[in-house]
């Protein structure tokens, strides 16, 4: 569909990918810490997405990347060539902000055109790569509209199309789909996607929705206060988070009390399951993290009794989510656990019925208790 | 694979660089401000120092300031200046507020011409206004004794209370009292309000008494203001037309007493007292009047 | 009543206001209209439709007092909409809440503080006996307040605050996005100004100077308490002539000076609706 074929191919060397390396930032707002320490680096043409709670720093990060903000400590290069001393028109960066970016005086061609024209490409050839844009993502024939006449997610496709306008080494997106529907969102998602992959450009994405994060980017960077938790593929961060926020905060995840046994395996909920990584010594208490699609259900018969490590209890809540039911359980006097089983399965255990959690038989994930 | 842990964020050392483009800002601004203030603010400290300071007799006397109140003929115009300014705000409200909400609601076509309305008065002079208005009067008294017309015109023009003033001064305070209220309508979700008051049973009046009104506050209370300040010293329309409330009495009979200091007294009280009063009216409303787009982190 | 109210609906709200303005402002402006084309002759009583007021209100010292206040009007309204620009510009970007709330205030109080308290503040600075004058003098030796000089000094002092007012709504609604998107694009910050900011801005200037200019022009007592009548302009000949100052037989004549001042009125409006609404359309919504 697109006329991807007669956009980079001359300037295919220009376009492809940069690395791009933060190292060291340091950033506070008065007793604000927003950048305790952040480094990150990016591969050419990689996507990563900074996914973060709200305050973690993520879009003072990226906005020091794009030269809007200094930083009290540490710099940002591009390939190597230390970005500090330039301004932030000079760094040849494409931003797409959250919201009301296009300039409302001029009509999406005439904000496309707006790059170009400050290179001083001249009136025709503006045109031209205008059109070319707005129809590579999905604006064609819209060029003469001004920006509100136009809904929320054309107006980021202007958007972006107003940032590659320039032939930015790097694409920085601030949240530009948070402003928009959900169904706009996820279709505004892939299109995103497969252009910055034609394209080949290096991406630095802030979002704060954990969907758009895994399902976009070819590694997440998750930030907490300022630092970097863990930065890694989305499966990998899923499957093998490195910190315990990192393991809470992508996804869902149960903790179940449990004990170590000797030899690298733990106990919990009645069986033993061996530990994944680094274990601590035999004896220790430690909370076992379990994914509630790990988890699955077997009715019993009757009320549990007390046990020391809890794998039995009552069914509390159900939620049907489609495909899936989601079942909180109670397990004994203690920790509220959730298993997701396909809704016919769901089905055999109502609430108020008992149940015992089955974990399955793969190696976990341990942490410490206190 | 390393084991999990609980990390907790380190403590960070001090900041060290900040950026350059605060600075050059900086100064363009205070520039700008600060001519500006040494505009704005010498006349009027000039005024007070006129006012205390006698040069022939170099004497310090604050006199101008009490003497005013004692002066003959004060308490009179003053009287009828506050009666003028009250009558002149309660029209104004009873045909602004009801006006302005229910463009807000329901007839968001007529804001336009609302606006224009209300930016009339402030470029029409009002001088060629009180030539109308003295026409218009004349008009009235040239009819016969005894009609109501003529007896209409006579009210309009008594001299303890005329009529005619309020009526002229609502046009002339419009653009204020607009204003005021407008920037405060902005901020107001009044179509919620309203729906939530009235979906929980209260009628048209109740619920502007009790919903509308309240939130309104701070923009009733400064057009109000705004208001009171304009009439006290309005001098054109009331000249002309020949009645007496506080500033024509200041310019005929206030000048002779004190050497001239007992007019600037009395205007730079009035506006540092208005200025003060706004000020502090402004913050009841206790939502943000002024603010720009904030951004989350 | 109430039912006819209850019927007419949000209507009925409005109309009040709108007949009041009808009868308020029309009735005096219809008066103007009228007895300025018409002219009762002291002989006969007969009135008769023309033009010979009009025409004497352009010509002689009534046509210097139409220019002089034209020229005192644009000399003032100028310096009053760069100087007012820059100002509301330097208050939009400021982050104190007190501070920006208190020249906010200050400006509504100052744009309403003209006419006569206005004159005697600065008599009282830079009058006769004023307290700089000598100052003033030292560097500008044939200053006097009541000259045009002087009142083109004046009025900026509630001309500048109405151009804060009617401009910093703009420069509030111009979003800190715009500028970072230019420089990220790669305009400098006069790029910015010269593409974006300035075209977005301009209807509210322009709107903002004409509003100053129609102030200026309809101003009176601050021009006749500083000059008593020595700088000629149509406000104080007006007033002169409602006054009884005046050669028998031209007492329509100051109907055809009100007229006029109507008609520029008439012409400021129609200059300054239009650019407020592209204006609203950008920057307030």
């Amino acid at each position: 569909m697109s006329v991807i074929a007669s956009a980079p191919t001359q300037d295919a060397a220009s376009t492809r990918g940069v690395s791009l390396e933060l190292s060291g930032l340091y950033r506070s707002f008065g007793p604000t810490h927003a950048l305790a320490g952040f480094d990150l680096a990016l591969a050419p043409g990689e996507l990563v997405a900074m996914l973060g709670p709200s305050g973690c720093g993520k879009t003072t990060a990226l906005r020091i990347v794009a030269g809007f903000d200094r930083p009290d400590r540490g710099g940002v290069s591009l390939d190597g060539v230390d970005l500090t001393p330039l301004p932030a028109n000079k760094r040849d960066m494409g931003m797409v902000f959250q919201s009301y970016s296009l300039f409302p005086h001029l009509t999406a061609g005439q904000n496309v055109g707006y790059g170009p024209r400050l290179r001083k490409v001249s009136g025709t050839e503006r045109d031209k790569q205008a059109a070319e844009l707005l129809e590579l993502v999905g604006m064609s024939g819209m060029a003469g509209r001004y920006p509100h006449q136009l809904s929320g997610g054309q107006q980021q496709r202007v958007a972006l199309a107003r940032a590659l306008a320039v032939r930015p080494k790097v694409l920085l997106l601030d949240e530009p789909l948070s402003a928009l529907d959900a169904k706009v969102r996820l279709q505004l998602r892939d299109e995103i996607r497969r252009i910055q992959q034609e394209f080949g450009i290096t991406t630095l994405f802030v979002t704060h929705d954990q969907e758009e994060a895994l399902s976009m980017a070819d590694r997440v960077a998750v930030m907490r206060a300022g630092r970097l938790e863990q930065c890694a593929a989305p499966a990998e961060l899923y499957d093998r988070p490195t910190t315990a926020f990192v393991a809470q905060f992508v996804g869902t995840m149960n903790h179940l009390p449990g004990r170590i046994i000797d030899a690298g395996k733990v106990r919990v909920a009645d069986r033993e399951l061996a530990v994944d990584g680094a274990c601590p010594a035999a004896g220790t208490e430690v909370k076992v993290l379990l994914r509630p699609e790990n988890l699955d259900l077997e009715a019993l018969a009757e009320a549990p009794g007390t046990a020391d490590l809890p794998g039995e209890g009552q069914v509390l809540l159900a939620t049907f989510l489609g495909a899936t039911t989601r079942l909180t359980v109670r397990l004994g006097e203690g920790p509220e656990v959730k298993a997701d089983l396909p809704s016919h399965r769901g089905a055999e255990f109502p609430v108020g019925s008992f149940v015992r959690v089955v974990p399955a038989p793969r190696p976990v994930l341990v942490v410490e208790e206190g | 694979m390393t084991t999990i842990t609980e990390q907790s964020p380190a403590a960070v050392d001090a900041p060290q660089k900040r950026g350059l483009d605060l600075r050059r800002v900086r100064w363009w601004r205070v520039v700008v401000l600060g001519v500006l203030a040494v505009y704005f603010l010498v006349p009027l400290a000039a005024t007070f120092w006129f006012t205390v300071y006698t040069p022939g007799t170099h004497r310090f006397s604050l006199a101008p300031y009490s003497q005013m109140f004692s002066a003959p003929g004060f308490g009179t115009s003053v009287r009828m200046t506050v009666e003028v300014a009250l009558l002149t705000i309660v029209i104004l409200y009873v045909l602004l507020v009801p006006a302005m909400i229910a463009v807000q609601l329901r007839l968001p076509k007529l804001k336009p011409i609302l606006e224009s309305l209300a930016m009339v008065p402030l470029v029409l002079s009002p001088v060629a206004l009180v030539v109308g208005v003295q026409t218009v009067l004349g008009w009235g008294l040239n009819q016969d004794p005894g009609t109501p017309l003529f007896q209409l015109a006579a009210d309009l023009q008594n001299q303890t209370f005329p009529l005619i003033l309020p009526i002229v001064y609502v046009l002339i305070a419009l653009p204020f009292a607009y204003r005021s209220l407008d920037a405060q309508l902005r901020t107001v979700d009044l179509k919620t309000l309203v729906e939530a008051s009235r979906g929980l049973g209260a009628s048209w009046p109740v619920t502007i008494w009790r919903a509308v009104l309240p939130n309104l506050r701070s923009g009733l209370l400064s057009g109000a203001i705004l208001t009171l300040a304009l009439v006290f010293g309005e001098y054109t329309i009331s000249s002309i037309l020949q009645f007496l409330p506080f500033s024509v009495w200041i310019v005929q009979d206030g000048q002779g007493a004190t050497s001239g200091q007992l007019a600037p007294a009395v205007s730079l009280l009035s506006l540092l007292l208005s200025w003060a009063v706004l000020f502090l009216v402004s913050f009841l409303g206790g939502r943000r009047a002024v603010g720009r787009t904030d951004r989350s982190s | 009543m109430i039912r006819i109210v209850k019927k007419l609906g949000a209507w009925g709200a409005v109309l009040p206001l709108l007949g009041y303005c009808a009868i308020a402002l029309g009735l005096p402006v219809w008066a103007i209209l009228w007895e300025g084309v018409h002219q009762t002759n002291p002989n006969t009583q007969q009135t008769a439709t023309t033009l010979s007021n009009l025409t004497a209100s352009w010509h002689g010292i009534y046509l210097t007092g139409l220019l002089t206040s034209l020229r005192l009007s644009l000399l003032s309204s100028v310096i009053s909409a760069i100087v007012g620009l820059l100002a509301a510009y330097a208050i939009a970007q400021s982050k104190g809440r007190y501070f920006k709330q208190a020249v906010l205030t200050a400006s509504g109080v100052l744009a309403n503080f003209g006419g006569i308290p206005l004159a005697f503040c600065f008599i009282a600075t830079i009058g006769t006996g004023g307290v700089f004058l000598s100052w003033i003098e030292s560097v500008w030796p044939s200053f006097s307040l009541e000259t045009f000089a002087g009142v083109a000094l004046v009025y900026p002092y509630f001309l500048i605050p109405l151009m804060v007012l009617t401009t910093l709504p703009a420069l509030d609604g111009l979003r800190e996005q715009w500028k970072e998107a230019s420089a990220n694009l790669g305009g400098t910050s006069w790029q910015y100004w010269r593409h974006v900011g300035g075209p977005l801005l301009l209807p509210a200037a322009l709107g903002g100077f004409v509003l100053c200019f129609g102030s200026g022009f309809a101003a009176y007592a601050t021009a006749k308490a500083l000059t008593s009548g020595t700088v000629p302009l149509v406000t104080t000949q007006i007033a002169n002539i409602l006054s009884g100052n005046v050669i028998a037989g031209e007492d329509n004549l100051g109907m055809a000076l009100a007229f006029n001042t109507i008609i520029i009125c008439g012409l400021m409006m129609a200059v300054y609706l239009p650019l407020r609404k592209r204006s609203a359309k950008w920057l307030e919504s």
